[in-house]
């Protein structure tokens, strides 16, 4: 019944940079709000996108489910807190996951984009094996979109990421 | 009588101001020492406080270089955890994207003293050990992509 957004403090020092982490700033502070649209084995975070006159709205969700699996979901909203959603041109929204086991890394997606217009792409895919026993497995997502506006437009900007609860098997 | 006592006090004096100095000198000494001594990076598992309950990521948590599992889940190396999750460290990439078996995609995998390479982790494959061919696509996992479309959607720009 969680959502948020990694507190990431990264040692950039280009503008991207600087937008990013004011994005996780505003991210993090909107998570209260946003609570409690999410559910389940799923986090949810809400983002600006970087270009301010667009007013694109970007909501990203990591899931694991189906143990192992592990989820990634940008969805594009016109307003906040996600409501009223919005179309993207093709490319224009990229998904990534990363998955866990009890700690140790497992691999990821990369990043995929969606091939025809959408309001929201994801993926799932298994990256982790399942041994016997009990495991721990998380998934982290993170948001890219294709910016058209802004100081440095056409090209993707990170727009924020979330870590799943653990799935245990 | 005052000469004879204050000998030893003055003495004294300065024994401990010269104890002070030489325990300043050892420190400064001491200091310099550890000042030069290289830092050795942290290498390990997330810690399952990391996780938090609020779905960030709590990177005090989290170690520099992460233990990286194959596909059997054996471990098999160490991924520089900046290099991982930071996306300023992502490359540009032009509308639509790389390959996914394009290199520049790839996080190197190294060795327990996390200088000496040992492969890569492949997006949607795995790990890569150094000096084998590139998987082939129809090696790389299972996705199942959803694309959803809104009818009431605002379309962008």
């Amino acid at each position: 019944m969680n959502e948020g957004l990694r507190k990431v403090v990264w040692r950039g020092r280009s503008l991207p940079a600087l937008l990013s982490l004011i994005l996780v700033a505003f991210v993090f502070l909107a998570s209260a709000a946003y609570a409690a649209a999410s559910s389940g084995n799923t986090y949810k975070a809400t983002a600006f996108s970087p270009g301010s006159s667009s007013y694109t709205r970007i909501c990203i969700e990591a899931e694991v489910d189906t143990v192992p699996g592990n989820y990634s979901t940008t969805r594009a909203y016109y307003n906040y807190p996600c409501s009223s959603s919005r179309t993207m041109s093709t490319g224009y929204l990229g998904t990534k996951a990363w998955g866990y086991r009890d700690g140790s890394y497992c691999g990821s997606s990369g990043y995929y984009y969606n091939s025809s217009s959408a309001t929201g792409y994801g993926i799932g895919m298994v990256l982790c094996s399942d041994p016997a026993g009990t495991q721990a497995f998380h998934t982290t997502a993170l948001g890219r979109i294709w910016e058209t506006w802004g100081p440095d437009p056409d090209k993707y900007y990170y727009v924020g990421s979330v870590v799943s609860p653990s799935q245990n098997s | 009588m005052t000469t004879t006592q204050s000998r030893p006090r003055r003495w004294r004096l300065t024994m401990v101001g010269g104890a002070c100095v030489a325990a300043g000198l050892l420190g400064a000494a001491a200091g310099s020492a550890f000042a030069d001594e290289p830092h050795r990076p942290t290498a390990g598992k997330f810690h399952a406080d990391a996780y938090q309950a609020d779905g960030s990521l709590d990177l005090r948590q989290v170690p520099e270089y992460v233990e990286t599992l194959d596909r059997q889940g054996n471990l098999v190396g160490y991924v520089d955890t900046d290099r991982m999750l930071n996306p300023d460290t992502d490359p540009d990439e032009p509308l639509g994207g790389y390959d996914l078996l394009d290199e520049r995609t790839w996080d190197p995998v190294l060795d327990g003293d996390l200088k000496t390479v040992v492969g890569h982790m492949v997006p949607s494959y795995g790990f890569l050990p150094l000096g084998d061919a590139p998987p082939d696509r129809s090696e790389l996992a299972q996705v199942t992509e959803i694309i959803e479309k809104q009818t009431n959607a605002i379309a962008d720009e």
